[in-house]
């Protein structure tokens, strides 16, 4: 009878053991690897903002550079006004002051030992939009994951593009890169905005490569403008 | 007849003479006007370019939370010398420079002036020669004299290489490139005034692929008076 007791008491530890280690091993899966894709938006202002009529009309009413000369003793047909809105000056005439200085940028570069794990086909991407409109750029990057450990793929950006302008507005569609691209895009949550945290983008225990295809609106109040952020992917096992 | 033809070409040049001096219209022929002439004078411009302009200058790796003490390699020589030097850096891995470079100008052009920063060239690997945009890898972010809140992973702007007329910079030491331009690139900055002083934070986004070895590349600043 002891012996049966004592044989149910460590099955029960046993089975407690496994219940408990699993959630344990769950969250001690640490951050294996990092890569971060600077994504760089140049905005060009709203054609609403201004009126683009007016520039041709003050430029025929206002030249920059005029002079007039009369025939005051010619027949009528020979009173003219001469425009000189035209007038060049040899390009070499032009004298433009500046000063100039360079600045050497080193660095000693050395490989990188999970290089392999998780890694991306490009550093940056550049996003052209005018205020007021949405840019879809397709496959705008790659992400990969190579290992065969049980893995979770999380993403987010670091901040906002500008006080005014959040991170938000970018979108991402990620999906397997041999497969079909998903019917809706998600935004973005922003590290710095939504508290310090990432939001999951995968899991799997194969190597697999992602498409990440962006959708970005540009509120229509955003002044012209270069802007950027960055895409950051966090790989835990 | 001699003396009557003579006659007759007395007449005709007296009358031809008489025409001309009473003909009003031909008298008043002349041409008046003004002529407006303007010329540009050129201002007097000062650049001071100050590298690791604070202490604390030097890299960090892009972290979130808590960041690390900045390093830097043996081109930072101190405080207002040397080069910025990122050190050891990973492939794949991403850099802030804290402290990088401060730009004082001082003008004597009221409406101020433009500021270009461009890179000499590609991103060169000293040792292999293997190159990189560098665009896709170094980056500027604005600072302050003596602290900001950037980190590895703040909103840059990439430097592009620039299109002008590159002279020197071939080599990493000794042969610091000029620049000369036909048309100037896009401004990193501007001022409406006469004087300013700049201060920037790079970051080196180190390529994936990028091969083992030393790198460099120049940062060429150019101010412009309005």
């Amino acid at each position: 009878m002891n012996r049966f007791r004592l044989a149910l008491v460590a099955a029960g530890i046993f089975v407690l053991g496994i219940v408990l280690v699993q959630p344990v091993k769950a969250t001690i899966s640490s951050l294996q690897s990092q890569i971060a894709i600077t994504i760089v938006v140049n905005v060009t202002p709203s054609p609403i903002a201004y009126d683009p009529v007016a520039a041709p009309a003050a430029r025929n009413t206002q030249p920059v550079i005029t002079s007039s000369l009369a025939l005051r003793a010619g027949p009528p047909a020979l009173r003219r006004e001469f425009a000189a809105e035209s007038l060049q000056f040899e390009p070499g005439s032009t004298v433009v002051a500046q000063a100039q200085s360079p600045l050497l940028v080193q660095a000693e570069v050395t490989p990188n030992p999970k290089a392999t794990l998780l890694y991306s086909n490009g550093g940056s991407v550049v996003i052209n939009a005018i205020a007021g409109s949405t840019v879809q750029v397709p496959c705008a990057f790659t992400v990969t994951v190579d290992t065969t450990s049980s893995w979770s793929l999380d993403e987010g950006l670091s901040s906002d593009f500008a006080s005014d302008f959040s991170g938000t507005t970018l979108a991402n569609d990620t999906f397997v890169n041999s497969a079909t691209p998903l019917p809706t895009s998600t935004p973005y949550v922003v590290y710095a905005d939504d508290g310090s945290k990432w939001s999951l983008a995968a899991s799997g225990d194969k190597m697999t490569t992602y498409c990440v295809t962006l959708t970005l609106t540009v509120p229509g109040s955003i002044p012209g403008g270069t802007y950027s952020s960055n895409a950051v992917y966090s790989l835990y096992y | 007849m001699k003396r009557y033809l003579l006659g007759w070409m007395s007449a005709i040049f007296a009358a031809t003479a008489l025409a001309t001096v009473l003909s009003p219209a031909v008298a008043a022929v002349r041409a008046t006007g003004t002529v407006t002439v303007a010329w540009h004078q050129p201002p007097v411009i000062n650049l001071t370019l100050t590298p690791n302009y604070y202490s604390g200058f030097g890299s960090i790796l892009a972290t979130f939370g808590t960041q690390p003490s900045p390093t830097h390699g043996p081109g930072a020589t101190g405080v207002g010398t040397g080069t910025v030097d990122f050190g050891t850096a990973i492939a794949g891995d991403t850099y802030l420079y804290k402290y990088a470079a401060h730009l004082h100008i001082t003008t004597n052009d009221p409406s101020g002036f433009y500021i270009y920063g461009e890179a000499a060239a590609a991103v060169v690997n000293n040792t292999d020669g293997t190159t990189y945009p560098v665009s896709q890898a170094l980056y500027y972010l604005n600072s302050s004299a003596t602290s900001d809140t950037n980190t590895g992973f703040s909103p840059g702007l990439p430097f592009a290489q620039t299109s002008g007329s590159v002279s020197g910079g071939s080599d990493s030491i000794s042969n610091p490139p000029t620049i000369t331009y036909s048309s100037y690139p896009s401004p990193i900055a501007l001022s409406s005034t006469g004087n300013g002083d700049y201060y920037y934070d790079y970051q080196f986004k180190v390529p994936d692929t990028a091969t083992n070895g030393n790198y460099y590349v120049w940062i060429v600043y150019t101010v412009v008076g309005k």
